[in-house]
């Protein structure tokens, strides 16, 4: 009977630390979103960072952060937080359009890589799910091929059929493979980053007195190649390379 | 085989007989001709073949060609078709000397027939000259059909209507509808004036239909220009033939063709030389923009009074005799801060009287850009008065308009702009869509299900499933189908089986140590109540030990066998050792397995002297033996 009651304690203590826990981000969302309606940008960022600092994250949080920066006429912020709430869930239409607007507000016109039709529609799925959900679909696709291939040891007269069937399973699954791995090398490993400052000089070394090649604007995205000590070395296109303070800089 | 190929041959020879049998030959009325005359040639193709194709006309040089029908003649004599069909053309000569005609040639099934050349000299015109070449014109009485062209100046300015007149008498009946074909009039702007003029003159006694078709042109630069001669094809009613030289010729022609067709006649003009007088120098105002005639022109402004940034509409008209599609806009002095946008333009013209004439308007966009009253004008009009050989000036009284301040103080947006004037559209007003108020799902940042470990052993752990399950078919399948590697794969395990039997059957019995089986006293080590026990023993004994190395022989030997793939059966020590040797195993070792075979074989019948020690030799010999074949085989 005690040993019961210990147990029952135990319990309980467990789940109401566990609500606790979540309590806590849900609350601070909730304060950043009353915020916000209040016009109190400033603060619902301080909230929404909060949620961020606790290792929290959603692509509501980022969402609603950059529509905040946005308000407060941090481009660059609002570009950095749309981005990020496109990486958790890339098919949110809010999103989409409000970092399309945003970007129109941009100065810096950067000419980016056109891709046409065929391009598009091969990179139709990939453009629309996120790591996860990439995951998921290779491992259901591998799952698929192997568990055929399992059947087609078992079933002898219906073997070669299996095995075709397996080998369009294993094709796709590749094809979805190299998506995952290029999305994992994109987001993961390679740096991204976005103007923050309203300018951004870039410079031919990593220092002041290092002579001025061009000059970048907030909210331009840029391609991180190298760091040294507080500058990073940026890449804007093959041949145009500069290195920029790395507070004028935030990381995707 | 015989009969087919007869048949072919028959057939053959019939069809070169029967077909291709085509004649080309070509003709023309005379041999000589002047310039004014024209010349009839008829290619006649005549064969038994149904379709005949049509003649290809070589370049006829020197001459002008029409082609004035084809008649086709089919008549069936004997059951044989003879066909023929006979192409004419009226050839007009362009200039004098000799020409040759052809050859002309035709194409049938692949082969070339052709007819041969023919000689055509052309004379000069005939001493009187045949068409008048200006306003007096000279018929040529007692034809039934002729033609003129005229002018109605030969001397005029640049850009001064010039009205060419071509006028078609006739005095019989036309086939079908004569085809004209105009004058070339390169250096003039060409305007055609409908409708054609029909009416009666009567000329010498003979009453002809007059059609006149008139066309007005303007000269584009001074110089002399030559109007180009005018032709005209027709067909008429054929009276000569009936009135011709032998009234019985008319019962050798088809008395039908005349009313079929008619004669085909072409006639033509002589070119007319203009002469174009180039507009004076003298006194040319600067703004002369080269438009002659008689004009005059007037403006009007929709209204007054307007406020700034509003667009007021000007519309200037010219209205006159002359050529007014060339009319350019007269130019409006510029006003500061006020803005002309050219809004196009329209004409209208009418051709009464066979005279060029009309209206163009002008229309302009005017816009204030700031409010004060200006004024328009005055504005000038200059043009060329051909009748008074010198320019003349048309001008407009000033108009002052009064602009307003405007009401609205950012006018931009109501504001009429022209398409060239419209800027992009700008999305700076457009708001960002509103925060995301539902429930969020949170969760740790960088974590990713391909991090997750149970997940990635979920994908991992079916694979290996799947790997042990090929190995284990392809085992099994090895087994079903290749009943070898199933005994071989046995064969160990049988081995060690019966080696494990054999050492049990030894150890069932209590045994000193170092005495031979003929040496221990069965009596002491299991004492017996009956004699009948007391018999049975040693025999127990004896039969053990034979038992124990027979079991040993079966071992190798059948361990060998099914290595080998050899039936039980059909097993011989000499089958082995040679099997042995061709499986690549030592001699060594086949030495081995002989003399354990040898001493087994010796065991069964010689028993008595093997002790305990003996036996266990043999089982462990035995066993490395089956050791060592085990890495050959």
């Amino acid at each position: 009977m005690k040993k019961i009651l210990v147990f029952c304690f135990l319990i309980f203590f467990i789940f109401t630390g566990i609500m606790v826990a979540v309590e806590v981000p849900e609350e601070l969302y909730r304060k950043g979103n009353s915020s916000y309606e209040n016009g109190d940008y400033e603060k619902a960022i301080s909230f929404y960072e909060e949620l961020l600092r606790m290792d929290e994250v959603s692509p509501e949080v980022f969402y609603n952060s950059g529509n905040s920066c946005f308000k407060l006429k941090k481009i660059g912020k609002a570009i950095l937080n749309y981005e990020k709430a496109l990486r958790m869930d890339p098919r949110d239409k809010d999103t989409q359009l409000n970092l399309k607007l945003t970007k129109e507000m941009t100065v810096d016109k950067i000419n980016t890589f056109e891709r046409g039709f065929v391009l598009n529609m091969s990179l139709f799925v990939y453009d629309r799910v996120n790591i996860d959900e990439l995951s998921l679909i290779c491992s259901f696709l591998y799952l698929a091929m192997i568990l055929i291939l399992i059947f087609s040891i078992f079933f002898i007269a219906k073997r070669r059929f299996m095995f075709y069937t397996a080998g369009v399973f294993g094709a796709v699954f590749f094809i979805f493979l190299i998506f995952l791995f290029t999305k994992i090398r994109n987001e993961n490993f390679t740096k991204t980053g976005i103007i923050i400052d309203e300018k951004a000089d870039a410079r031919s070394g990593p220092k002041e007195n290092y002579l001025l090649q061009f000059t970048l604007h907030e909210g331009t995205k840029i391609s991180i190649v190298k760091e040294a000590q507080d500058w990073y070395e940026i890449e804007l296109s093959k041949d145009l390379k500069g290195w920029i303070p790395k507070t004028s800089i935030d990381i995707i | 085989m015989k009969k087919i190929l007869f048949l072919i041959l028959i057939l053959t020879i019939a069809n070169f007989s029967y077909a291709e049998d085509i004649t080309i030959s070509a003709d023309t009325d005379k041999q000589e001709v002047t310039l004014d005359e024209q010349v009839t040639l008829t290619i006649t193709v005549s064969g038994n073949v149904s379709n005949i194709p049509q003649p290809d006309i070589p370049d006829l040089k020197g001459f002008t060609a029409y082609s004035s029908g084809r008649s086709q003649n089919l008549s069936i004599i004997n059951g044989q078709v003879s066909s023929s069909i006979s192409f004419t053309y009226m050839l007009v000569p362009n200039n004098t000397g000799d020409y040759t005609l052809g050859p002309f040639s035709i194409n049938y099934k692949g082969k070339a027939y052709s007819a041969g050349s023919i000689n055509i000299k052309v004379l000069p015109r005939n001493s009187q000259p045949q068409a008048p070449s200006q306003s007096n014109a000279q018929p040529q009485h007692g034809k039934e059909l002729f033609i003129e062209a005229y002018v109605d100046k030969l001397r005029a300015y640049v850009n001064e209507q010039i009205t060419l007149t071509f006028a078609v008498y006739q005095a019989v009946n036309l086939f079908e509808n004569p085809i004209y074909n105009p004058p070339s009039i390169t250096g003039f702007w060409a305007e055609d004036m409908p409708p054609q003029k029909k009416y009666y003159k009567v000329i010498d006694g003979t009453k002809y239909l007059v059609t006149e078709i008139k066309t007005a042109l303007f000269a584009t630069g001074p110089g002399e220009f030559i109007i180009g001669s005018a032709r005209l094809e027709a067909a008429v009613e054929d009276i000569d033939k009936f009135i011709s030289k032998n009234p019985f010729d008319v019962f050798d022609q088809d008395p039908f063709s005349m009313f079929k067709r008619g004669k085909p006649i072409i006639l033509a003009t002589d070119p007319i030389k203009v002469e174009i007088a180039p507009l004076p120098e003298q006194n040319k105002p600067a703004d002369f923009k080269g438009d002659v005639g008689g004009f005059d022109i007037s403006l009007s402004v929709d209204k007054n009074t307007i406020e700034e940034n509003q667009p007021l509409s000007l519309k200037i008209k010219i209205k006159g005799k002359g050529n007014i599609k060339t009319i350019s806009s007269p130019s409006v002095p510029e006003i500061q801060d006020v803005k002309f946008y050219e809004s196009g333009s329209s004409e209208n013209i009418s051709k009464d009287n066979y005279v060029v004439q009309g209206e163009k308007i002008f229309e302009k966009m005017i816009i204030p850009k700031k409010a004060r009253n200006f004024t328009l004008g005055p504005i000038e009009y200059n043009y060329f008065d051909p009748v008074l050989r010198d320019y003349a000036q048309k001008k407009l009284d000033p108009v002052t308009i009064d602009v307003t301040k405007s009401i609205d103080a950012p006018a931009e947006k109501t504001m009429f702009m022209p398409a060239a004037a419209k800027e992009e559209i700008q999305l700076l007003k457009k708001d960002i869509g509103y925060i995301k108020i539902f429930p969020a799902q949170f969760k740790p940042k960088n974590t990713f299900l391909y991090k997750n470990k149970i997940f990635v052993l979920i994908n991992i752990f079916p694979l290996f499933i799947l790997i042990a399950l090929y190995l284990y078919e392809l085992y099994r399948s090895r087994l079903r189908t290749d009943a070898g590697y199933a005994r071989s794969l046995r064969a160990r395990n049988a081995a060690s089986k019966r080696l494990k039997g054999a050492r049990k059957t030894v150890n069932q019995f209590l045994w000193p140590k170092g005495q031979s089986l003929s040496e221990i006293d069965t009596e002491r080590l299991y004492p017996t109540r009956t004699p009948k026990d007391a018999d049975l023993l040693p025999r127990m004994y004896k039969n053990m030990v034979q038992e124990f190395y027979t079991e040993i022989y079966k071992a190798v030997i059948e361990y060998i066998a099914d290595k080998l793939n050899i039936p039980h059966a059909s097993i011989t020590k000499d089958l082995l050792e040679e099997k042995l040797k061709k499986a690549g195993v030592s001699e060594d070792v086949i030495g081995k397995v002989k003399m354990m075979f040898d001493y087994c074989d010796m065991a069964r019948f010689a028993s008595a002297g093997f002790t305990k020690d003996d036996m266990d030799r043999t089982l462990r010999e035995a066993e490395g033996i089956i050791m060592n074949l085990e890495r050959y085989i």
